[in-house]
């Protein structure tokens, strides 16, 4: 997966460009995959309209947060 | 994870499976000393106490699990690129598919489909995530559209706003 380069200067991207990157990318997988599983397993228990709106809300931004951690740790061991 | 600084096979596998152990014990250590800071007793010497026994203690086990997980994913995408011939990112979404099944198989048959779904499917948003990011980082550089010269419009003016008019059209029609 080729992480895009945030400028286009000489001296390329700074380790921490590369780590906000990774971040963004974690966020947004871990945003996709919490709003998927959340929401198979908020289905699953019957939650239906605010309660499952919530429900599948926190765990996208839990997931968002672990999974942008993790990939921002492992863009900056790459640096 | 990014492709360009990855080593070539057989290499790569010890190098994701180094990579990933030290992701999962950064990572580890600090949700674990979060949480374990939050879990000690009052006061702070003991609550940080607390952290630094969280961290010693599950740090080295979340570091095994993903070097577990990316030592068997870089293995089975060795593989496919040599049976395949060719990088791309149907090679990732196979491989977690697969590892996701492997490191299952202790739980039944059940319990791997579901992992290999759930690995095939993350697999599949991590790189189609990347691919939009790359579209996007790409989008910046492109050159834009030439600009349409506004004098080129000039001499058509007159022409169009008269109304194609023939001054003795009328006249001649009055007299047939």
């Amino acid at each position: 997966m080729p992480l895009p380069t945030s400028s286009f200067s000489q001296q390329g991207p700074t380790c921490f460009d590369k780590m906000k990157t990774g971040f963004i990318i974690g966020f947004c997988v871990g945003m996709a995959s919490g709003a998927v599983f959340g929401g198979f397993s908020a289905l699953r228990y019957g939650l239906r309209g605010r309660e499952l709106i919530n429900n599948v809300g926190k765990t996208m931004v839990q997931g968002g947060g672990t999974f942008g951690t993790f990939m921002a740790i492992g863009t900056g061991i790459r640096c | 994870m990014e492709e360009y600084s990855r080593e070539p096979c057989p290499h790569r596998i010890v190098d994701d499976c180094g990579g990933a152990f030290i992701m999962g014990c950064v990572g580890g250590g600090l949700f674990q000393g979060l949480k374990g800071f939050r879990n000690a007793p009052q006061g702070l010497g003991r609550r940080v106490a607390g952290s630094v026994a969280a961290i010693k203690t599950k740090s080295p086990v979340i570091g095994g699990s993903f070097a577990a997980w990316g030592a068997v994913f870089s293995i089975v995408d060795c593989s496919l690129v040599h049976f395949r011939q060719k990088e791309d990112p149907w090679n990732s979404i196979v491989s977690g598919a697969v590892t996701g099944g492997i490191l299952a198989s202790r739980n039944g048959a059940a319990a791997m489909a579901g992992s290999a779904i759930i690995g095939g499917v993350l697999l599949s948003m991590i790189e189609g995530l990347g691919i939009f990011f790359t579209r996007f980082a790409a989008e910046q550089f492109r050159n834009r559209e030439p600009h349409i010269m506004p004098d080129a419009n000039e001499g058509y003016g007159d022409f169009n706003s008269s109304g194609f008019g023939f001054p003795g059209a009328q006249q001649a029609t009055a007299t047939s």
